[in-house]
């Protein structure tokens, strides 16, 4: 394989480890706006990177040109020596494991097998289905994603993955009288054309159109502390903020991470076990492999507790010497791959629904996300409902405007209550930013009571 | 025959056709954990086809120019399914462009790998020189290249190239941080980042809650850059006004904001980051007013948006594939007459924000925001008094606009936005 005698050729050159990485994917999209079909896109993606590693430092080279990949390895060897003759701290990689697997994914269509007609067809219908009064404007994005990644290292690591993807994304704004409100809705998810025919689009036209409804009338959100319960989709987004980003090793070794020096400590409640996994089937952080050719593994962040591991990547799990979980992940070839999440899975705890409720004077009941943000050194964090609606003695009674919740890392933890019952994957596509790069990320969770949270509302 | 003619000669058997070729190279030099993670050095290409036939339109994009041969036929088999639109988009008439100054720079083509470790080293140095606790999470120095060739089937041929240098730099002491950035298209002190990000990680020490209340919040550059980016930035978006989805849809000539606001959109700006002589659709770049003293004058455009309201394209087309595709070039808020140490002696009791977070989360049609705030200060009786240690702020950005009076009159830019330092009075603060 020529692949072999390039990487060969990097360790003739000095490299003491190199891969490369190859993605090759295409998008088809679909664009309509209130009822006329914009643009028919295609995009074909491809683009291949280099890595070179030499006592404690790496060199990286990338382009789209595969011809140029022979060049690309110098490049990165080059690279890798002078930046590891700057540095202080040398160290190097551990063994890992060696894998060998072209994986196919389990689908039955290949979305590129369906004419594009035929996917139009559906994004007609919604947006016929979404004009209905008060609904004054529409958008709405169906794209198809099918392609491969493909993994080599000096170790012998021989991977290709193929995935499929389907997203969907619809919005949509309302008018009545003076008042305007925007609402969205979105899935997202790794599957074959099939699945895509199985959902009830009219149910999910149908909820944001009553969503939107609700927002016309919503009133603001009081501001302070207090009581609040959120659904499954704003759960995922609060463990990966609150939690997830402090548990990735890299920020714990850049001593940037407030869980740093915990390890083994009690965090949080003892009902609670939250973990990372790659393996939830359909969610948008699936995969077998992570961009760094290691099988994804799920990685136990709390376990009843107590914080009991990192995400890890082949840089950071050998600086801290510990078991590889598959958590190296990168945007494309062209980025370098860091700890990062896959699947954030907050385990179901012991409580129906209504009974998250009980007792609440006055707190709020948040619903879907509209993103988040932590600062993973001071542990301050910040995530956005997509809907929300007053707790007033354990009923819910007025819905509320969008309202963003804020919190403390470790005060927050202590302060989760009450765990649902009702953990179900979220599919609604997320994709999570660190160090400039997006990745596609999920979740499967329950929905939870946290007895206090900063609501950032407004008070008269 | 260059690789955008040869495309278009045979894209005339299908129609009118125009493409658009960008090409980036980069060399960066990364540090993680107060040492160099990495060196990386690369280019990426991309090459977008929008192919035009009784006024329908087929788009493709590959990142694998060399096969340009199947991108075009993939537009050619998307074309007949959209639905027309009453004129062609493609550009018909001769157009004289204006060339941007200050946008490439000899000395940074120039400069060696050598240099760019130097650099780093010299912002990196800076940051440690003001504690000797200083932790550098991450520091990165990148220099780029980036060039943009636009034809299409009536003639046009342009190219265009600009290379930037940029600095990054995250520290911390324990819980506390500090970061700044610099984007140029000239050579610059890197050492200045380095001490910046050392010293407001060193003032943010010890921070102290505050209580929730009613106050004043200065925002500084890279605080209310972020708000603007996110909230209103879009509000000017002509596809967004059209879909009713922006705030000043029907509000053109009105009175909306203060009399003290002006907003500019500029691509010809000198040494502006985001200038460019021409758009995605060559169209050319311009100067377009979009707030004079309070009042809305304009929205940008692309050539789709443009067509919809019967006006010109304002040369804001991002990429060829896709319509709508509008964003802005620099996005100018006119300076105030306020030194930034007036804005904070003159302010009684409020919140001076370095940086803000989770603007991503806000309401962009309402102007609704509650969001976070990092790297603030306490301010009372016009001084700095302590760090603070949570807050986060719920207000209408709208609402502010109309308010605010006191802006200040030193401009900065690090990404699309220009803005000055700007206070917004009597603000909902929450504290912890």
């Amino acid at each position: 394989m020529e692949y072999e005698s390039l990487l060969k050729k990097a360790v003739k050159l000095g490299a003491d480890y190199a891969d490369i990485r190859i993605a090759d994917f295409n998008v088809q999209n679909t664009i309509s706006e209130n009822s006329n079909l914009t643009s028919v896109q295609n995009n074909d993606l491809y683009s291949y990177g280099v890595r070179a590693f030499i006592k404690g430092a790496w060199g990286t080279s990338f382009g789209n040109d595969i011809t140029n990949l022979e060049k690309s390895i110098k490049t990165a060897v080059k690279l890798a020596k002078l930046s590891s003759l700057k540095i202080n701290e040398k160290f190097d990689l551990k063994d890992f494991p060696v894998y060998k697997e072209n994986v196919k994914f389990k689908a039955k269509i290949d979305p590129r097998d369906i004419s594009v007609e035929e996917k139009i067809k559906h994004v007609i219908e919604y947006d016929k289905n979404l004009n209905e009064k008060p609904v004054v404007s529409r958008t709405i994005n169906l794209a198809f994603i099918s392609g491969t990644n493909e993994f080599y290292n000096t170790d012998g690591s021989d991977i290709k993955e193929e995935k499929f993807a389907l997203r969907f994304y619809a919005q949509i704004a309302a008018k009545e009288g003076a008042k305007v409100q925007k609402a969205f809705a979105r899935f997202g998810l790794m599957a074959g054309y099939e699945r895509f025919e199985k959902i009830d689009m009219n149910k999910f036209c149908s909820d944001l159109k009553e969503s939107v409804k609700r927002l016309l009338r919503a009133e603001k959100a009081p501001a302070g502390k207090m009581p609040i319960v959120i659904d499954p989709v704003l759960c995922h987004v609060f463990f990966h903020e609150a939690v997830g980003h402090a548990c990735e090793a890299d920020a714990i070794l850049e001593k940037v991470s407030v869980l740093r020096g915990k390890l083994g400590k009690n965090i949080a409640p003892d009902f609670l076990t939250l973990s990372d996994d790659p393996n939830v089937p359909e969610e948008n952080g699936f995969y077998k492999y992570d961009s760094e050719g290691i099988r994804g593994k799920e990685a136990m962040l709390i376990k009843k507790g107590v914080l009991s591991g990192f995400m890890n990547s082949r840089e950071t799990a050998s600086k801290m010497n510990s078991e590889p979980n598959g958590h190296g992940r990168a945007e494309n070839p062209s980025a370098m791959p860091c700890p990062r999440m896959s699947n954030t899975v907050l385990y179901p705890g012991k409580y129906k629904f209504e009974e998250l409720f009980e007792n609440i004077k006055c707190g709020v009941y948040a619903k879907g996300s509209s993103g988040g943000v932590v600062n993973p050194i001071d542990g301050n964090f910040l995530f956005n409902s997509q809907e929300a609606f007053l707790i007033e003695n354990g009923k819910l009674t007025k819905p509320l405007i969008d309202v963003s919740f804020g919190g403390n890392i470790l005060d927050t933890l202590r302060n989760v209550e009450k765990i649902g019952k009702d953990q179900v994957p979220c599919l609604v596509g997320g994709y999570c930013g660190k160090k400039g790069q997006l990745v596609p990320v999920c979740g499967k969770c329950p929905s939870i009571k946290i007895s206090e949270a900063i609501v950032g509302g407004s008070n008269k | 025959m260059d690789l955008t003619n040869k495309i278009l000669k045979k894209a005339e058997k299908y129609g009118n056709a125009e493409v658009l070729l960008l090409d980036a190279e980069k060399t960066s030099v990364t540090y993680e954990k107060n040492e160099i993670s990495r060196t990386e050095n690369g280019t990426t290409v991309t090459l977008q086809i929008r192919l035009s036939k009784g006024n329908r339109f087929g788009y493709s994009q590959t990142t694998n120019p060399t096969n340009w041969e199947k991108c075009l036929k993939n537009a050619n088999s998307l074309l007949k399914l959209a639905n027309p639109l009453e004129k062609d988009l493609i550009l018909t008439e001769k157009i004289k462009y204006r060339k941007v100054d200050g946008i490439f720079s000899k000395k940074i083509k120039a400069m060696s790998e050598e240099e760019i470790f130097k650099k780093a080293k010299h912002m990196f140095d800076a940051a440690k020189e003001v504690d000797k606790r200083m932790n550098i999470p991450m520091a990165q120095v990148s220099m780029g290249s980036m060039g943009q060739n636009f034809a299409n089937t009536n003639g046009i041929n342009i190219n265009e190239r600009m290379n930037l240098l940029s600095a990054a730099m995250e520290a911390s002491i324990g819980e506390s941080s500090g970061s700044d950035s610099k984007v140029s298209h000239n050579d610059f002190d890197f050492s200045k980042v380095g001490k910046n990000a050392g010293e407001l990680c060193f003032d943010s020490l010890k921070p102290k809650s505050i209580k929730t209340m009613k106050a004043d919040l200065i925002l500084d550059y890279f605080a209310l850059s972020d708000i603007i980016k996110t909230i209103l930035i879009p509000a000017f978006g002509a596809d967004n006004v059209q879909t009713d989805r922006s705030f000043l849809k029907g509000k053109l000539n009105q009175k909306i904001f203060s009399e003290k606001v002006s907003v500019i959109d500029d691509a010809l700006l000198e040494n502006g980051i985001f200038s460019r002589s021409f758009d995605s659709e060559g169209t050319p770049g311009q100067r377009t007013v979009l707030v004079e003293n309070g009042i809305v004058k304009n929205y940008i455009y692309d050539n789709y948006s443009a067509l919809k309201d019967k006006v010109k394209s304002t040369g804001n087309c991002s990429g060829i594939v896709k319509v709508p595709y509008v964003s802005p070039t620099n996005f100018i808020i006119k300076p105030g007459d306020y030194k930034n140490e007036e804005i904070i002696s003159e302010t009684k009791e409020g919140v001076l924000a370095k940086f803000a977070f989770g603007t991503h989360v806000a309401n962009v049609l309402t102007g609704d925001l509650s969001i976070g705030l990092s790297n603030a200060f306490y301010v009372k009786n016009g001084a700095i008094v302590y760090p603070i240690k949570q807050a986060m702020v719920s207000f209408n950005l709208f609402e502010a606009l109309k308010k605010v009076q006191v802006i200040g009159k030193t401009l900065r830019q690090e990404e699309e936005v220009v803005a000055p330092m700007m206070r917004f009075d009597s603000v909902q603060i929450i504290g912890s």
